[in-house]
């Protein structure tokens, strides 16, 4: 490449105009060019120049000052004939600040769901056994949004299935509805205890089509006694609202 | 802090805010920062015919009454000037139909007098005579040139800003950009024609 198809590219150096490998090749050609290098020079001379000339023009303070209190007392007037002028509307705000208020909010949501849940997670049970609360078929942890379902494999509504194999929140396995959720845990879940006479135990004893019974899960027919240790980590579906 | 569309945050952020929330103190603080700019930007458009002060208040009023409508995706500078290159626009066609009202026919642009120093050139600093030569001669660059320049060193705006704000391509702009300072260069390369102080033969459209 000849020194006179630098130039353009020599000048947009001087401006600070290039990035990447053109102002590395740029750098490495003025390196070796006497006559690159005064070309670039002299557009730098010239920029500063023009920045200095253009500058607001000092000395017009007192013009200048006369200019901004007939600005100011013309914003006044506005804003006394329409005082509704500049007002945060709803969609008004820039999107920036909506999208950090927005995210903000969603965060703020979800940390009081979490503490919520972890609170229900740890004073239900405790509620439970002193039977303030009536006893649910659910105990340990369950839906921190107390909804429960109608028999031991129904985990509640549509929604988000989460199993809490190292604590209350692992990974979301399933969204969708309640009929099509399969529970992936393969930990004691598996192999949890059942009862004879509940339909979903019974199909299960069966061999037949279940939904994985969370060991965590005592089955409400008197008599069973297969209620699993609440502490032991479990693979539990905790189904959370849409 | 809001960052604008190609993520520098916005130093203006705070008292745009407040400004939209009806604080005129706010903007009064806004309108101090870039009066000086804004006047410099507008008095380079302008022909001293046009009454100056009454564009830049028309800027700053416009710009006070279409905040709400401001959404961060520039910083407020660049959006400001946006609103002055209009505004200069639209005071530029009224004397223009001012004066075909008037008969007159086309007139040499007049630029605007240097502040304070009056418009006779002897006993100026070097500083104000040098800044009255480059003036004149960026009034004999094309209107699209000259615009360029204006708003990379009057308003102070970033190629990425001026292209968005023109709405020309990146590369085009870069080009124009560097055209312009060559033909400000041969300009000022040339013999002066006339003293410094007298007004460049210009026409706006
Ligand atoms: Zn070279």
């Amino acid at each position: 490449m000849k020194c006179r198809h630098w130039q353009q590219t020599l000048f947009l150096h001087a401006h600070g105009q290039l990035g990447g490998f053109p102002r590395l090749l740029v750098d490495s050609h003025l390196q070796g060019c006497d006559n690159c290098r005064a070309q670039w020079a002299r557009w730098v001379v010239e920029r500063e120049r023009l920045q200095r000339a253009l500058q607001p023009a000092p000395g017009s303070d007192r013009e200048a000052s006369a200019s901004i209190q007939q600005v100011a007392a013309a914003i006044r007037a506005e804003a006394m004939v329409n005082p509704a002028s500049p007002k945060v509307s709803p969609r008004g705000a820039p999107d920036s600040a909506r999208g950090r208020q927005r995210v903000t909010l969603i965060l703020g949501a979800a940390l009081a769901a979490l503490a919520f849940a972890a609170t229900a997670s740890v004073v239900e049970p405790g509620l439970r056994q002193a039977g303030i609360l009536p006893r649910s078929k659910f105990s340990g942890v369950s839906s921190p949004f107390g909804i429960g379902g109608k028999d031991c494999g129904d985990v509640g509504p549509p929604g988000l299935t989460v199993p809490a194999p190292a604590g209350m929140f692992g990974t979301v396995t399933n969204i969708g509805r309640a009929g099509n959720r399969k529970p992936t845990g393969t930990g004691p879940a598996a192999a949890a205890p059942v009862c004879d006479q509940c339909p979903n135990c019974a199909r299960k004893q069966a061999g037949g089509p279940t939904a994985a019974v969370p060991a965590v899960m005592e089955c409400k027919h008197p008599g069973s006694g297969t209620t699993a240790p609440a502490a032991a980590p479990q693979a539990v579906p905790v189904t959370t609202g849409n | 802090m809001l960052l604008s569309l190609f993520g520098q945050p916005d130093p203006d952020s705070t008292l745009v805010n407040a400004a939209r929330g009806g604080d005129v103190r706010a903007f009064d603080a806004l309108v101090h920062r870039y009066h000086g700019r804004v006047r410099q930007f507008v008095r380079s458009r302008l022909d001293s015919a046009i009454d100056s002060d009454d564009v830049i208040q028309d800027v700053f009023v416009s710009a006070w009454k279409e905040l709400p409508g401001f959404r961060g995706r520039s910083r407020f500078k660049t959006w400001l000037f946006g609103i002055a290159l209009h505004r200069c626009a639209d005071a530029w066609r009224k004397h223009q139909r001012l004066r075909a009202l008037l008969g007159e026919m086309e007139v040499p642009f007049d630029s605007w007098p240097e502040d304070t120093w009056g418009d006779n050139p002897e006993g100026w600093p070097a500083a104000v005579i040098e800044r009255t030569e480059l003036r004149r001669h960026l009034g004999r660059l094309s209107e699209a040139e000259r615009q360029v320049l204006e708003l990379y060193y009057y308003a102070e705006l970033n190629m990425p800003e001026i292209s968005a704000l023109l709405e020309i391509n990146l590369s085009t702009l870069k080009y124009r950009f560097y055209q312009a300072h060559r033909n400000l260069r041969r300009h000022l390369e040339e013999p002066v024609e006339s003293p410094v102080g007298a007004p460049a033969s210009r026409a706006r459209k």
